[in-house]
């Protein structure tokens, strides 16, 4: 008995004393948090923003926007060609933005803020009111005041004007802060450049976000201020120049659609038959430079909400592929966009002659960013207009945008109500086997896709996206959908 | 020196003894008290001296013994009895089967007990159950023969792995699988989850069944409190055969061997009416049946490929997925010797055995190999010394063929047309039957070329065994210790083909490239080795007081355990060898490497003490406190009591010859479960993200940089043990001396603060975070009966009938998580999702989806009615909502009968499981394609679904828009909206009713087996598998399949499963 009692009150002492050998709960798989620098953290941030951004988002508000239709024989996208959205299909975007995205830029924030870096400071700021505003621009509703507090497992949801606003105030008090001469950690947007590209993209997000906001005169002081201070890129803004052409090292929206390397083997996106006719009535150069020619070396669109399955002669090869190389940029704003937000400011608030001339130099800024020649041609087909401007600015900008930015012409489209619906249907275009009579349809124009979203009705924009399933299938305080013909409220 | 002192005192009595008496011969026959048939190999053994012999065929012993002594006979299942010689020259012995609860039971830490005293639930299987069927992996042995443990093959593939459930689900997040125990040794008993498919590498599965004398299953808290946190889902305990002597002699060699057949049992039930095509037209390239009705016309089909084009005849080839499959053939071979040296202070067990089987699917990509060693040997060193060691060495090759979408097999093959025959295809030097200028370019391919070209083989390894010591220093005290280890390894590879077509000699695709099959490739490289150790020291003190009428019982110990594994993981892709070369340096691209590693230790202090009063009232009580490295310090220890009690009430009464033995039980014990490694903090970890429908999308390094952010999962520092607590009542009675007996238990078991690593709302900032929540209760009963209805002379009947129902309820859910509710599995694809919830109030596994919607207004004339949209087609929900189905059988149960004359013996195993839903992507499948029997609905033609109607402004109007077959809403009816189901149709009940195992077996006369020098032949025919009752609207798949793991999740159904099999066998059982 005696030998157990000595092993007993032996290892008794073995455990009280040696905490330590049970001290190996450190995951060596992953790195000491404390030795993580924001210049670990940046670009891996920033590229969940960009994959996401470059990719579903471009994809979706492309169908949405008219710009892209579905090809013959695949039907992965024929849900978003027919104008829907459901809870799942948006979760894994809303994930990522969220989860990495927004977290890692409040982890940026909080690091900077720390250490009084500034620059740091308000790139992370930017790059947080950015997805802020997408994701608002597409639920109308998210987390937003209680979001990122992992103490808090059912953050409220906000109101779209809630977070419009809380961005703004974000971005004015990163950019009381910061002098454009401090630096900026390690990040793909700006390499080594200082804080002063990361300003002027701050100035051009807040136009973007004032403009959106513009019908509420509340804001038109703060709009005016930045207008004036006239402090905006003199470049698009994108992330360019860090692509390779290998799998996990490409533009998303190439791989996700055309990288073999990464398992895209299906063909889904093709021009839509309402951009053909629009872009082709002006002669459009832009036109070869968003798009492929199909068969017969024409370019043609398909019409929104079919896939012409059964069709003998409008197949795969019949249409118009978007082009997209391994290294195309991802736009967050282009000087085009700017140029256009401009050209309404002054059209509605400022001076006619102004107007005209962001107008103009809105066009040949696309026409520049496409590598292009011929805006003359295009300001001849469809001229300024002061009387006219929502037709002109909402028409133009839908075109300029669909080689490089959907999702944001599906937003502005929202906004302005340009280009408007005919009364057309894809029915009148095609009969989804072989009779397609692309001509039926004017340019300028958009139509009810076939197989229309029945909880959405005719000759209208899909809205909004119900909140995405990771959130509201979690979170208790999740409101009720408001459906998807309810607008945002900088467009109702 | 007191304990030589009483050594030599012994041994000078026992001297005195010897001399003193007068031997003489004795002999005379041992027989069955019931039919008087004689028992050969039953022991005569001299008491009190280590001297015995055993009886000859014809049960007649012949012995030389003091006339004084004292004979013990002892056989099998029968009850020792002692005799007096008191001087007689001839002593006939008649010998009653035991009592069972007389049997001993090895329980906690290899302690052994006699079944009496327990006062919990424990169910022994013995070895000639458990080889009987020639299962590979003998956890299959168990199904339908334990009460309340539900044992699920996984999958038909040779070296599937096998779920094991005690009681019901517990745990939400962890294993539930329970604790195997081997000779005192925990196991790692792991399993790889690749391509839908849960392949045993390790553990349970690298045992030989021939080398296991018996299988107990303890599955109470109280019995499994002392073997600490992994045991809180249960423990069986194997014992392994240790070496005896054999007939007449001081060894035995021993020989099992058979070969098997497989064959497919169970596939989707097909329409023969329609062919090729979508919308109702013909399409040359589809790969479903949404065509014109099948006329037996000369057709067209696929691509025109260099001036040529396929034809066929437009006419249904039933059976074209059946004729795929063939015959599997396997073997299996065992050899053991098995001995006791001649002084009795040695045994040794050594074994070898082979498995090889072969599935149903063409070639040996479905197919496992398995080589064991085992050796053990125990070794008496002095009368108070013992050494004792073990050593098991099993290499496995697993080759499997994946389940899932795309190019893989079984996708290929159900969604082939109709019309389509399979097997012309096996000629892989046709362009039309590679991708090259295959029928279908939609994403599927040949199921031959797949087969040809995708690789998946894992190579598994493992070393285990003990050595232990035993001192015995006094008399009534034993202090042990024993040294555990158990190392694993596995190499896996899995190879995928690149597809690089170019279209030049495509003539006419007719709309859709084959080039559009590209991919890529990729080669898939894992290395992972485990290990696994433990101390064990401990101490049991016997005695007995009181006249002998109260006896003690006391067991303390420490146990030291560490675990740990390392894995590497390599890929590439842009094969420059398209198929075949599967190494790292066959990717155009850097191949990208990955590790992983992970450590744990814990430290158990244990005790336990049985008290007993006059053989008929046991009380015992068990401590246990673990020190764990995954707890956050300083407060990861926890303690957890119980506590159980054992009464022999038919002491009290007379004996009787009705009711001969009766026994109450009642158990309380708690169980303390630790958390997985490295959930104790939240980190940081090498960026990635996703695209739309594949990961790493943008993956670092990137542009020469690389970066670290934030996990998506948030760890706590505030993790508590999960635990276990169970209450258990039971009774056992034995009617007509062991004729009739019946085995009762009722139990209630609550797992509490849940570790789980809840998925939560990302706008928190993670996506998931590990916590302590929730309880979930199983309560149930347990029945078992076991009778011998009939026993004669030649003829002997056995029939055991167990019954399980356990309800399973989630007791609480924080109500802040999703709504009290988290997900245990889901699956979605495009708009359609199918939700496992553990839900507050609702038993675990509760299925949610998008569900079709009906008139509520109860005042509407439309009550109940289905709405349907403008377009005619049925409202899902927006939301998942509850389809009041769940995972859960409602009752299990089992019917196992043997029937024996005169050598022959003939048994079979029933196996039946009532109620329960799974999901079935097969189902949705057959819809999908237009294949599945269902797709005929009005025969395709168009109809309004009835009694549906359309909301207006003006209230519900009856709905007349009718579904056609030519728009391609009679197809979206079947497949987006799931037969008017919507997401209900991924459900299937999983009832099922299996006729396990047949098995004819029959033992030759020993006059016949002694000719040729072997004391034991025995042949015999078995088939397992035999037949499956599934219910009446389960047209596709055997219920029991799963792709989607072995514990918890695996219960959510399959994703593309391979199909069932039968199997067929010969096995020869030979005794030297």
């Amino acid at each position: 008995m005696k030998k157990i009692f000595i092993l007993l009150f032996s290892a008794c002492l073995v455990l009280t004393s040696c905490q330590e050998f049970f001290d190996i709960n450190q995951d060596p798989n992953a790195p000491a948090s404390e030795n993580v620098t924001s210049d670990m953290i940046f670009p891996g941030a920033e590229m969940q923003l960009c994959a996401t951004y470059g990719d579903f988002m471009r994809i979706t508000g492309g169908y949405y926007a008219q710009h892209y239709a579905h090809s013959f024989g695949t039907s992965n996208y024929m849900d978003y060609s027919q104008f829907k959205m459901s809870a799942t299909r948006s979760s894994t975007a809303y994930t990522q933005l969220t989860s990495k995205g927004l977290k890692n830029y409040e982890v940026l924030r909080e690091k900077s803020s720390e250490n009084g870096d500034w620059g740091t400071y308000l790139a992370a700021t930017v790059l947080r009111a950015f997805t802020f505003q997408v994701l608002a621009d597409c639920y109308g509703e998210i987390p937003y005041t209680e979001a990122l507090d992992a103490s808090n497992l059912a953050p409220k949801y906000d109101d779209g004007q809630t977070i419009y606003k809380g961005i703004l105030a974000e971005l004015d008090e990163a950019l009381s802060k910061v002098t454009g001469s401090e630096t900026v950690a390690t990040n793909f947007l700006y390499t080594g450049k200082t804080a002063d590209s990361w300003i002027k993209f701050a100035n051009a997000l807040k136009l973007k976000i004032l403009m959106r906001m513009s019908d509420d005169s509340s804001v038109r002081s703060a709009l005016d201020a930045v207008v004036n201070a006239n402090n905006f890129p003199t470049a698009d803004v994108a992330w360019a120049d860090i692509w390779t052409d290998q799998v996990g090292q490409a533009n998303p929206f190439y791989q996700e659609e055309f990288a073999l390397y990464f398992g895209s083997t299906q063909i889904n996106v093709v021009l839509n038959v309402a951009l053909e006719r629009t872009m082709k009535a002006a002669d459009d150069n832009r036109l070869g430079a968003f798009f492929s020619v199909g068969s017969g070396n024409e370019y043609h669109g398909g019409v929104s909400g079919s896939n012409f399955s059964t069709s003998k002669t409008y197949q795969s090869a019949y249409w118009s592929r978007p082009v997209a190389k391994y290294n195309d940029p991802v736009y967050l704003i282009s000087l085009s966009e700017i140029d256009f937000f401009l050209a309404e400011y002054h059209a509605r608030f400022g001076n006619a002659s102004s107007a005209a001339k962001y107008y103009e130099e809105a066009i040949k800024a696309s026409f520049a960013s496409a590598g292009v020649d011929g805006a003359e041609e295009v300001l001849a087909a469809y001229p300024w207009s002061a009387s006219n401007y929502a037709r002109c600015i909402g028409i133009q900008k839908w075109v300029a945008l669909s080689g490089i930015n959907s999702f944001e012409a599906w937003c502005e489209m929202r906004r302005i109500g340009y280009p408007a619906f005919g009364s057309l249907t894809g029915k009148d275009i095609t009969d989804e086997g072989d009779t397609y009579t692309p001509e039926a349809l004017p340019a300028g124009q958009l139509y009810t896709p076939i197989q229309i979203n029945a909880n959405l009705g005719n000759a209208k924009l899909l809205q909004r996206w119900p909140y995405p399933e990771s959130s509201s299938s979690r979170n208790s305080n999740t409101p009720s959908y408001k459906g998807d013909g309810t607008a945002m409220f900088w467009a109702e | 020196m007191k304990k030589i002192k009483t050594l030599l005192s012994l041994f000078l009595l026992m001297v005195c003894t010897l001399t003193w008496a007068q031997t003489i011969k004795v002999t005379g026959k041992v027989t069955d008290a019931v039919d008087g048939s004689p028992l050969p190999g039953a022991a005569v053994v001299i008491k009190g001296v280590a001297v015995g012999e055993t009886t000859d065929l014809n049960g007649k012993y012949s012995i030389n013994v003091p006339g004084n002594g004292t004979l013990v006979f002892s056989f099998i299942g029968m009850n020792s009895v002692e005799i007096q010689v008191n001087g007689r020259s001839v002593i006939d012995v008649a010998l009653e089967s035991s009592n069972e609860l007389d049997e001993i039971v090895v329980t906690a830490m290899g302690i052994s007990r006699q079944e009496k005293t327990l006062g919990y639930s424990a169910t022994t299987v013995k070895s000639e159950e458990l080889s009987i069927s020639r299962n590979t992996n003998v956890t299959n042995a168990l199904q339908g023969k334990v009460a309340g443990v539900t044992v699920q093959s996984t999958s038909s593939d040779p070296g599937a792995t096998s779920s094991v459930i005690i009681r019901g689900f517990g745990s939400i997040n962890g294993s539930n699988q329970p604790l195997y125990v081997v000779d005192g040794i925990p196991l790692q008993n792991s399993y790889v989850t690749t391509q839908g498919h849960a392949m045993s590498l390790s553990g349970i599965s690298n045992i030989a069944s021939d080398d296991i004398e018996s299988m107990t299953v303890l599955k109470g808290a109280a019995a499994t409190a002392l073997y600490g946190s992994r045991a809180a889902n249960g423990v069986i305990v194997v014992t392994t055969k240790q070496g005896k002597k054999g007939y007449q002699k001081n060894f035995s060699i021993n020989y099992n061997g058979g070969v098997q057949f497989r064959q497919v049992s169970t596939l989707p039930i097909l329409q023969n009416e329609f062919g090729q095509g979508w919308n109702g037209m013909q399409t040359y390239i589809e790969n479903g049946s949404w065509g014109p009705k099948l006329d037996g016309s000369q057709q067209i089909y696929g691509p025109i490929w260099n001036g040529q084009q396929l034809i066929h005849k437009y006419s249904a080839v039933p059976t074209n997925v059946k004729d795929f499959f063939d015959i599997g053939i396997s073997q299996n071979h065992s050899v053991s010797l098995s001995g006791v040296s001649d002084d009795e202070k040695m045994n040794y067990y050594l074994s070898f055995s082979y498995a090889d089987d072969d599935g149903i699917i063409p070639t040996n990509s479905d197919s496992y190999k398995r080589t064991t060693i085992s050796m053990r040997n125990s070794y008496q060193a002095a009368k108070w010394l013992k050494i004792s060691s073990s050593i098991n060495f099993a290499t496995s090759s697993t080759d499997l063929v994946g389940s899932y979408q795309g190019t893989s097999v079984i996708d290929g093959l159900y969604e082939l047309a109709r019309d389509v025959s399979i097997v012309d295809m096996q000629d892989l030097t046709s362009a039309f039957f590679t991708p090259e200028a295959y029928f279908t370019p939609y994403g599927i391919t040949n199921p031959y070329w797949s087969l040809a070209n995708n690789y998946n083989h894992i190579d598994g390894k493992q070393l285990n065994g003990k050595a232990q010591i035993d001192i015995t220093p006094i008399d009534k005290l034993k202090i042990s210790y024993r040294f555990g280890f158990d190392y694993t390894d596995r190499d896996r590879k899995i190879g995928m083909p690149q597809i690089s077509l170019d279209d030049a000699l495509i003539e006419e695709d007719y709309g859709y490239a084959p080039s559009n099959m590209n991919q890529d490739g990729y080669v898939y490289t894992n290395y992972y080795r485990g290990y696994e150790t433990n101390h064990d020291f401990f101490a049991n003190y016997n005695d007995a007081f009181l006249n002998k009428d109260l006896t003690l019982d006391v067991n303390v110990g420490v146990n030291i355990n560490e675990r740990a594994g390392t894995s590497m993981t390599g890929e590439t892709d842009g094969l420059t060898f398209f198929t075949g070369f599967w190494d790292l340096s066959n990717g155009a691209t850097k191949a990208t490497l990955s590790e992983s590693q992970s450590k744990r230790r814990l430290i158990g202090l244990f005790g336990d003490v049985t008290i007993g009063w006059k053989d008929m009232l046991f009380l015992n009580a068990t401590g246990r406190n673990d020190w764990s490295s995954t707890l956050p310090i300083p407060n990861n220890h926890y303690f957890y009591p119980g506590v159980t009690l054992s009464w022999l009430f038919t002491e009290l009464i007379p004996k009787n010859n009705v009711l001969t033995f009766g026994k109450l039980r009642a158990a309380y014990g708690k169980t303390g479960n630790d958390a997985g490694v490295y959930q104790t903090t939240s980190s940081f970890t090498q960026s990635t993200s996703r695209g739309y429908y594949g990961l790493g999308i943008a993956e670092f390094p990137m542009h020469g940089i690389n970066s670290f952010i934030s996990s998506t999962t948030a760890g706590s520092t505030t993790l508590k043990p999960e635990m276990t607590t169970e209450t258990e009542l039971g009774l056992n009675l034995q009617f007509f001396n062991g004729r009739v007996g019946i085995d009762a238990a009722y139990y209630d078991r609550v797992t509490s603060d849940q570790i789980f690593t809840l998925p939560v709302d990302p706008s928190t900032g993670y996506s998931s975070m590990v916590t302590n929540f929730g309880q979930v209760r199983n309560r149930g009963i347990e029945l078992l009966l076991n009778t011998t209805p009939i026993h004669t002379r030649n003829f002997r009947w056995d029939l055991d009938i167990n019954f399980s129902k356990n309800n399973n309820k989630v007791l609480s859910m924080p109500e802040s998580i999703e709504g009290g509710r988290v997900t245990i599995y889901s699956f979605s694809a495009g708009n359609d999702a199918v939700y496992m919830y553990a839900e507050e109030g609702q038993p675990m596994g509760t299925f949610y989806t998008y569900m079709p919607q009906y008139v509520t207004d109860k005042s509407s004339p439309y009550y109940g009615s289905p709405i349907v949209g403008s377009d005619g087609q049925p409202v899902l929900g927006t939301t998942v909502e509850n389809t009041g189905y769940n995972m859960n059988h409602l009752w299990t149960g089992g019917v196992n009968t043997t029937l024996n004359y005169k050598g022959i013996q003939l048994s079979a195993t029933l196996d039946v499981r009532y109620g329960g839903k799974m999901f079935s992507r097969t189902k949705n499948l057959m819809q999908f394609c237009g294949n599945g029997i269902e797709t005929i609905y009005n025969n395709r033609k168009p109809f309004v679904i009835p009694g549906s109607v359309q909301e207006t402004d003006d209230g519900y109007v009856e709905n007349n828009v009718p579904i056609y077959l030519k728009d391609s809403s009679y197809q979206d009816y079947f497949d987006a909206y799931g037969w008017g189901q919507g997401g209900m149709s991924y459900l299937v009940d999983r009832s099922y009713a299996k006729l396990r195992n047949i098995t004819l077996g029959y033992s030759l006369p020993k006059k016949w087996t002694n000719a040729i020098f072997l004391s034991q032949v025995t042949l015999s025919l078995f088939v397992n598998n035999v037949f499956t009752w599934t219910a009446a609207d389960n047209y596709y798949v055997d219920p029991e399949l799963t792709t989607t793991g072995s514990d918890l999740a695996g219960q959510f159904g399959e994703l593309y499963t391979n199909p069932a099999c039968r199997v067929y066998g010969f096995n020869v059982n030979l005794k030297f």
